[in-house]
C-alpha cells in the first residue's frame, strides 16, 4: 500500500479540520503553530512537492498540549509518533535538538535575524506561521540531501531570494550547524548567475 | 563535440528527471556541469516541432518535463555560467 502524501490543497484541508476541532467544543483558544520545512514549501505555493508529516518549531509556536491532541485527533493526524506508519500522516512537535534552528524572541515575533514570521495561513482559531523564508532555506542547506536542494531552488525563485539573503540567515543558526550550512551553499553558488549567488563574475571558472 | 556531449547529457538528465524529480538537485549535488548546462540549455529553447512527428512520445515527455523543469524553479540555474563549467569539465576529463 502506498504511503498517503499531503499536497497543498491538502495540507489546508488538515488545517481547516484542525481550526474546526478547536472550535468543537466551545472552549477554543488561539493557536499558533510554526511549521517549517516540506510544509512551508508546500504553503509557498509549490504544486509538486509532498509531504507525509507536518513538522512544527515549538519554540516559535504559541500552543498548548490539550489543544493539540485536540487538533491532532480532528485531523486524524497522529501526533509525535514514536514509530512510523506507512498509511499514516502525522504532526511533529520539534524542539531544539536533532533540527536547530536560530533563536525567535516570542514577545517581539522576531527571529534572530530581525526578521518577522511569515503567516501563510489563518483561520478562526488557528494561525500557521513559518519562518522568514531565508530561515526555512538555510535549514534545508544544514543536510542539502537533494530533496533539500529541490526545496530552497524553489524557495529562491518563488521569494526572490538570493544566496546572501540566506547567508545571512544561516549566520543567525547555532555555530555547530552554522558551517555544514554554508559549506553546502557552494553547491548553489555553482549553478547560478552571479547576481544571485553573489559571486563575483567569472571569465574563466575554476572548479572547485 | 563538446557542444553535442553537452545535448546528448542534457536529454539524458531531461528524460531521466521526467520520471525522477530529484534527478536535477541530484546533478547539481554530484557537480555534473555537462548535465545540468544540457538541459538549462534545453528548458531555454523550444523543443523542436520535427520531434512531434518523428518521436511523438519523446516530445511528449520532453515538453512535460520542461514544464516540470520551469514549475520548480529551476529557472534560475544559469545555462552561460553552466556551459563554462561544463566545458572545464570536458577538458579536465580528456586531460586525465
Amino acid at each position: 500500500m502506498s504511503s498517503p502524501r499531503i499536497d497543498r490543497k491538502f495540507l489546508e484541508g488538515i488545517f481547516t479540520r484542525m481550526d474546526d476541532a478547536l472550535d468543537a467544543d466551545g472552549a477554543s483558544t488561539k493557536q499558533t503553530l510554526c511549521v517549517f520545512g516540506a510544509s512551508a514549501v508546500l504553503l509557498y505555493g509549490s504544486d509538486t512537492r509532498q509531504t507525509q508529516d507536518v513538522d512544527v518549531w515549538r519554540n516559535a509556536s504559541d500552543i498548548n498540549d490539550r489543544a493539540l491532541a485536540r487538533m491532532a485527533k480532528g485531523a486524524q493526524l497522529d501526533l509525535n509518533p514514536t514509530e512510523l506508519e506507512v498509511d499514516k500522516l502525522y504532526l511533529q512537535i520539534v524542539t531544539d535538538g536533532v533540527v536547530q534552528l536560530p533563536l525567535f524572541s516570542k514577545d517581539r515575533n522576531l527571529w534572530a535575524g530581525g526578521k518577522p514570521s511569515e503567516t501563510l495561513w489563518t483561520g478562526k482559531n488557528l494561525t500557521i506561521i513559518a519562518p522568514p523564508p531565508a530561515v526555512v532555506a538555510a535549514a534545508k542547506m544544514v543536510r542539502a540531501e537533494p530533496q533539500d536542494i529541490e526545496d530552497v531552488v524553489f524557495i529562491m525563485a518563488k521569494k526572490g531570494l538570493k544566496i546572501p539573503d540566506i547567508k545571512a540567515a544561516i549566520a543567525t543558526f547555532p555555530g555547530e550547524v552554522r558551517e555544514r550550512a554554508s559549506e553546502n551553499l557552494v553547491y548553489l553558488q555553482l549553478v547560478l548567475p552571479s547576481d544571485l549567488s553573489g559571486k563575483a563574475k567569472e571569465k574563466d571558472v575554476p572548479e572547485r | 563535440m563538446s557542444d553535442r556531449e553537452i545535448k546528448a547529457a542534457g536529454e539524458a538528465l531531461l528524460l531521466k528527471f521526467a520520471t525522477d524529480p530529484l534527478a536535477i538537485p541530484r546533478a547539481i549535488k554530484a557537480k555534473d556541469f555537462v548535465s545540468l548546462a544540457g538541459i538549462a540549455d534545453i528548458a531555454s529553447r523550444e523543443v523542436s516541432p520535427s520531434m512531434a512527428l518523428l518521436h511523438p512520445a519523446r516530445f511528449r515527455v520532453m515538453r512535460r518535463a520542461i514544464s516540470d523543469y520551469y514549475v520548480r524553479g529551476y529557472a534560475l540555474l544559469d545555462k552561460d555560467v553552466l556551459k563554462r563549467r561544463a566545458l572545464a569539465q570536458i577538458a579536465k576529463g580528456k586531460q586525465s
